[in-house]
C-alpha cells in the first residue's frame, strides 16, 4: 500500500508530464475545490478536513476517530435512513478514514449523482445532529473495531514503537484512541471538536471523473456556498520533535509474534518543511528511498539473496506527513538469525553502499522508473484524489507540486550523500523489535 | 520505494473463495468478433461504456480475448491456467501456489537479482494469484515497453529457473506469510470452515500449504508440476490496453510456440456437496481481543432458476452498503464493527456464507441476530421496494469494472475460465427488469436455516 500511494504521490510531482484536466476554485465561504477531469463514467467526491489525531487534547484520544463515526449518524435535513437510502439510490460506495494530519470522506459513485453527493456532505459540514442514544451505540462499534485492530499484534507492536518515535508530539499516540479514554467520551466532547474543526475554511473538495468543470462549479456553490462563513483561528498541536539524546531499543514481547520484525528509525523532515533546505532534503530522502531499497540493489542482493540473512529488507519515507517525520529500515530476520548478526551485516553493507556513493546514473534510472511507475498508475482515480488530497491538506498546493520533478530531477548524488550524512550517519535512532516470548 | 514484481497476497479466506459472479457482473453486451469489431450495447445505465471485444487466433489457444484500449499508454495482460489448488497432489497441498510465486523470481539462466532488475528498468509489473481452480498471471506494462514486457514473459512460461535459489528465496517468502497469518483469527476461522464443509476433498485443501509441505519441494517436483499445468490447452489469455489484434496474435504466438499441449480434459471434477448442518465450533485462541464469525448455509447453484434472485436478496442482505445486516447489527444493536455476506461460487460447490467480526462477548447475540433477519425475510418481512434499490445499486455497481484495464482484463478472462457467455450478464438484466416478488420468495424458499455451520473464535482460558 505503502509503495502504491507513493507511487500517487509522485504522479502528482510529475506535474505536466502527467497533468490531468484539472480545475480549482475557491468560495466566499474559503471553502476550496480541486476538479480532475478523467474519462471514468464511476466518479469519487472527497472531502477532507484539515483535522487528524494531532489535533486532539489529552485526555480526549481517539475523538477524531469518534467523530468520523459519527459524521454518518445524520443531519437536521438527513436521518441515519435518509443517508442509507442515498447511498443505496446512488449505486454508490461511501467510506472515511482518520489519520494524524487528516480526516477524509468519499463517495465512489455513478457521475450523474453528484449533485446528490455535494448536497448531503454541505448538510452534514455544518448541521450535523447527534443525541446520546447515538453516541453510546456508535461508541460500542467503535471499542469492536480498537480491539479488532488490537487482534493484529504487528499492529500493536508499531503503536508501542511510535509512542518512543515521537515522545513529544500527538504523532506517538494511537490514532484509534484508548479505550478507558474513548469510553468517557460525551456527546457535548464531539459536538465540541466538530464545531472547532468541521469548517469550509478548514475543508478541500475534490472530485475526479467524467465531470463538466462549469456544472461542478455551480453545484459547489449551489450546496457548499451556502455554508457561512467561520472566522475561526485555529491553534494547532505541536507537530516537530527534538533530536534523540540517544540510541533507543524497544523490545516488543508477545507470544503472538511468529515472525520477528527488526526496525530502526530516524527523525527525518517531510516535504511539508518551512525551509528551503529542508525541502530540498526531503527531495533527496525520496530518492535515497528508493536506492536503499530496489530489490537490485546492493543492500538487498547481500542481506538476502547472498548471505540469506533476511527474509525481506525495506525502506520507508514517511515525506507527506505535516511535521517530524522518520526515515526507516525494516529488517525480516531468517529463522535461526539473531537480531545482533542480522544488524551488523545491515550496517555493514549500508557503510560500504554509501561508501562507495551513487553515481549520476544511478539517480536518473531512479528517477525515470519512478515517471515511467507513475505513468501506469493513471489508471486508479480515487486512489490518486485520496494522494492529492493528503499532500493538498498537508500544505502543497497543487502548483507548487508541478514544479517538483524538476527538483527531483535536479538532485545530485551529493545531495544525496550530504542528505545521508546529516541525517542518518552517526545519528541516533530508535531501534524496534517484535519477537515471541 | 519501487517494486518491480509485486506479488498479490490475498487473504487466505478469499484465495479460498472463487466468487463465481462476484461484483464485477456487467450489464453490457460483449460482441464477439472473429474478423472484425463492432461496438454493441445493451444496458439499462446512461453511464455504461461500450467495450467491443476481439478473439484474436493464436496457434494451439482456444481462449483469447481482447479489449482494444488507446485511451493511455498501458496494457493489462491476464493469463489463467486451469489447475491451482485442485491439482496438488496429496502430501503438497500449495504447491501451485509454490509455483506460481517461484516462475518470476528468475528465468532463462538470469539470476534472481538480474532478473528483477530488467523488470524494474522497464516498469513491468507482474502479479501472481492462486486459486483452488487457477493459477494467474498479470501483467501490466507501458505500451513502448512491450517488447521487453514479452520476451519476459516467453521466459518466465518457457524457461522458468525453478532452481535451489529460487526455492530457497520462495520458502522464505511463503513462510514469513504463513507465520504472521498463522494466528490470525480470519485465518482460523476460514481454514476451519473449509475442514468442516469440504474436509477431505481434494479440490479444498488449503491454497497456501505450509512449512512441512514447502521444505520436501525439490527443484525435479517444481519443474514436472510446472509442465503438467503450464501448457497451451490449459490456457486462458484476456488482454485490455493499447495493443492492436495483430500485435497480440504476433506476440503471442512467439510467446507460447514452446509451451507444451497439454491435456484438456485433466481437471474435470464431479459436484461436491459441502457438509451443511446444525453446528457450532470454537476455535480458542489465546491473547484474541475481538472474534471472527462465520455463518454458512445453502446457497443455489449457478444454474438454478432461482441463482439469479439468489444474487439479489444476497446484495441486499449483506453486499451492498448499508446492507440489511450491516443496519440490523451495527447500525441498531451496535453487535457488531463488520457484517457481511457473499455468494461463494467455486467451480464445484457452493454456499451462502455471512462473515461477522464482533466482540468476543456477543458473538451469540450477533448470531442470532443474523437468523432472525434471515428467518424475517424468508417469512416475506420485506419491502420489494427495497430489493429493487438492491437490483439498482448492483447494476451500478458493476459499472466499476470498467475502471482500468486490469480489471477489464480480469473480468473477461474470469468469464470465459468458466465458460460464462459474456451475453449472460444482459440476460440477467432483462430477468431482473421483469422480476416480481414472487421470484424473491422463491429464492428465499430454498435457504435453510436448519442447517448453519458456525465457526467462531474464542477466547482460551
Amino acid at each position: 500500500m505503502k509503495f502504491f500511494l507513493k507511487l500517487c504521490f509522485l504522479m502528482l510531482l510529475a506535474g505536466s508530464a502527467f497533468s490531468a484536466d484539472y480545475d480549482s476554485f475557491t468560495l466566499n465561504n474559503g471553502l476550496k475545490v480541486h476538479v480532475i477531469k478523467t474519462n471514468s463514467p464511476i466518479i469519487t467526491h472527497a472531502i477532507a478536513y484539515n483535522v487528524g489525531s494531532i489535533e486532539e487534547r489529552s485526555g480526549r484520544e481517539g475523538i477524531a476517530h469518534f467523530l468520523e463515526h459519527a459524521m454518518f449518524l445524520g443531519t437536521n435535513k438527513y436521518s441515519k435512513a435518509d443517508l442509507s437510502n442515498m447511498v443505496k439510490e446512488t449505486g454508490a460506495y461511501y467510506n472515511a478514514f482518520t489519520s494524524f494530519d487528516i480526516t477524509l470522506y468519499y463517495f465512489n459513485l455513478p457521475a450523474r449523482h453528484l449533485s446528490r453527493v455535494m448536497e448531503f456532505e454541505a448538510d452534514r459540514m455544518k448541521w450535523l445532529q447527534l443525541n446520546e442514544s447515538l453516541v453510546e451505540n456508535e461508541k460500542q462499534v467503535i471499542l469492536q473495531e480498537a480491539k479488532m485492530y488490537q487482534n493484529n499484534v504487528y499492529s500493536v507492536f508499531y503503536d508501542t514503537l511510535r509512542s518512543y518515535t515521537y515522545p513529544t508530539t500527538n504523532y506517538g499516540r494511537s490514532l484509534i484512541g484508548y479505550e478507558d479514554y474513548f469510553k468517557k467520551l460525551t456527546l457535548h466532547d464531539i459536538q465540541d471538536f466538530y464545531d472547532t474543526w468541521y469548517t469550509p475554511s478548514n475543508a478541500q473538495v475534490f472530485i475526479i471523473g467524467n465531470v463538466d468543470f462549469t456544472e461542478v462549479r455551480k453545484l459547489a456553490n449551489n450546496y457548499y456556498g451556502k455554508i457561512p462563513k467561520e472566522n475561526h483561528q485555529f491553534i494547532r498541536a505541536k507537530t516537530t520533535e527534538e533530536p534523540y539524546k540517544a540510541d533507543v531499543r524497544v523490545v516488543f514481547k508477545d507470544k503472538r509474534v511468529n515472525q520477528k520484525v527488526i526496525t530502526r528509525s530516524y527523525l527525518v523532515p517531510s516535504l511539508v518543511s518551512d525551509t528551503s533546505e529542508n525541502k530540498k532534503d526531503a527531495y533527496s530522502l525520496i530518492l535515497l528511498e528508493d536506492l536503499l531499497s530496489s530489490k537490485f540493489g546492493e543492500i538487498y542482493k547481500y542481506l538476502v539473496l547472498d548471505k540469506k540473512l533476511l527474509v525481506d529488507f525495506s525502506v520507508n519515507y514517511g515525506e507527506s506527513q505535516k511535521g517530524s517525520t522518520t526515515f526507516s529500515f525494516s529488517l525480516i530476520p531468517n529463522k535461526g538469525v539473531d537480531d545482533a548478526q542480522a544488524i551488523a551485516a545491515f550496517e555493514e553493507i549500508l557503510n560500504k553502499t554509501l561508501a562507495k556513493g551513487f553515481t549520476q546514473q544511478n539517480l536518473r534510472m531512479s528517477v525515470n522508473r519512478i515517471k515511467d511507475s507513475l505513468e501506469l498508475m493513471r489508471e486508479d482515480d480515487m486512489q490518486y484524489l485520496f494522494m492529492i488530497a493528503r499532500y493538498l491538506n498537508a500544505g502543497l498546493s497543487y502548483e507548487e507540486t508541478q514544479k517538483v520533478v524538476n527538483t527531483l530531477d535536479n538532485i545530485t548524488s551529493a545531495d544525496v550523500h550530504n542528505t545521508y550524512n546529516k541525517y542518518l550517519k552517526n545519528v541516533n535512532y530508535i531501534l524496534g523489535v517484535a519477537q515471541g516470548e | 520505494m519501487m517494486k518491480s514484481i509485486n506479488k498479490t497476497k490475498k487473504a487466505p479466506l478469499i484465495k479460498y473463495s472463487i466468487i463465481l459472479m462476484g461484483i464485477i457482473f456487467l450489464i453490457v453486451l460483449f460482441s464477439y468478433s472473429q474478423q472484425e469489431s463492432a461496438d454493441t450495447s445493451a444496458t439499462n445505465s446512461i453511464d455504461s461504456p461500450l467495450l467491443s471485444v476481439q478473439m484474436p487466433r493464436i496457434k494451439g489457444i482456444d481462449n483469447v480475448l481482447l479489449y482494444e484500449n488507446n485511451d493511455n499508454n498501458i496494457i493489462s495482460i491476464n493469463i489463467t491456467f486451469k489447475g491451482g489448488a485442485a491439482l496438488d497432489s496429496k502430501g503438497f497441498e500449495g504447491l501451485s501456489n509454490f509455483l506460481a510465486e517461484s516462475m518470476p523470481l528468475a528465468a532463462g539462466g538470469y539470476s534472481v537479482a538480474e532478473f528483477s532488475r530488467m523488470f524494474d528498468e522497464y516498469s513491468i509489473k507482474i502479479n501472481t494469484n492462486v486459486s483452488r481452480d487457477a493459477i494467474t498471471l498479470e501483467i501490466t506494462t507501458l505500451n513502448y515497453y512491450k517488447n521487453r514486457a514479452f520476451n519476459l514473459l516467453k521466459l518466465i512460461l518457457n524457461s522458468p529457473n525453478l532452481g535451489n535459489e529460487e526455492i530457497a528465496l520462495t520458502k522464505s517468502n511463503l513462510t514469513v506469510d504463513y507465520n504472521i497469518r498463522a494466528k490470525q483469527p480470519k485465518f482460523l476461522v476460514s481454514q476451519a470452515l473449509r475442514n468442516q464443509l469440504f474436509g477431505g476433498h481434494e479440490y479444498f485443501r488449503d491454497i497456501n500449504g505450509n512449512p512441512t509441505v514447502m521444505s520436501k519441494i525439490t527443484p525435479k517436483i517444481l519443474k514436472d508440476f510446472k509442465h503438467t499445468v503450464i501448457t497451451k490447452a490449459n490456457m486462458y489469455v484476456a488482454i485490455s490496453g493499447n495493443i492492436s489484434r495483430a500485435e497480440v496474435e504476433k506476440e503471442f504466438g512467439t510467446i507460447v510456440e514452446g509451451l507444451p499441449e497439454g491435456n484438456r480434459e485433466f481437471l474435470a471434477l464431479d459436484y461436491v456437496q459441502p457438509k451443511l448442518s446444525n453446528k457450532v465450533i470454537e476455535i480458542p485462541l489465546e491473547g484474541a481481543s475481538q472474534s471472527e464469525v462465520l455463518i454458512a448455509f445453502n446457497s443455489p447453484p449457478f444454474d438454478s432458476p432461482t441463482f439469479p434472485f439468489a444474487r439479489l436478496i444476497n446484495t441486499y442482505m449483506g453486499q451492498m452498503p448499508d446492507s440489511l445486516l450491516f443496519d440490523n447489527l451495527r447500525n441498531q444493536k451496535g453487535l457488531v464493527y463488520t457484517v457481511s455476506s457473499s455468494l461463494q461460487q467455486d467451480s464445484i460447490s457452493n454456499y451462502w456464507l455471512v462473515s461477522l467480526g464482533t466482540s468476543l462477548d456477543n458473538t451469540v447475540d450477533a448470531v442470532e441476530a443474523v437468523k432472525q433477519t434471515i428467518e424475517d425475510l424468508k417469512s416475506q418481512k420485506y419491502d420489494f421496494k427495497n430489493i429493487v434499490i438492491a437490483k439498482n445499486w448492483m447494476l451500478d455497481n458493476e459499472l466499476r469494472v470498467f475502471a482500468n484495464n486490469r480489471s477489464i482484463a480480469a473480468y473477461l478472462n474470469r468469464q470465459q475460465f468458466l465458460g460464462i457467455p459474456l451475453s449472460r450478464n444482459a440476460e440477467f438484466a432483462k430477468l431482473y427488469n421483469n422480476m416480481t416478488a414472487d421470484n424473491i420468495n422463491q429464492a428465499l424458499l430454498d435457504i435453510n436455516t436448519d442447517n448453519m455451520v458456525i465457526i467462531k473464535v474464542v477466547s482460551k482460558k
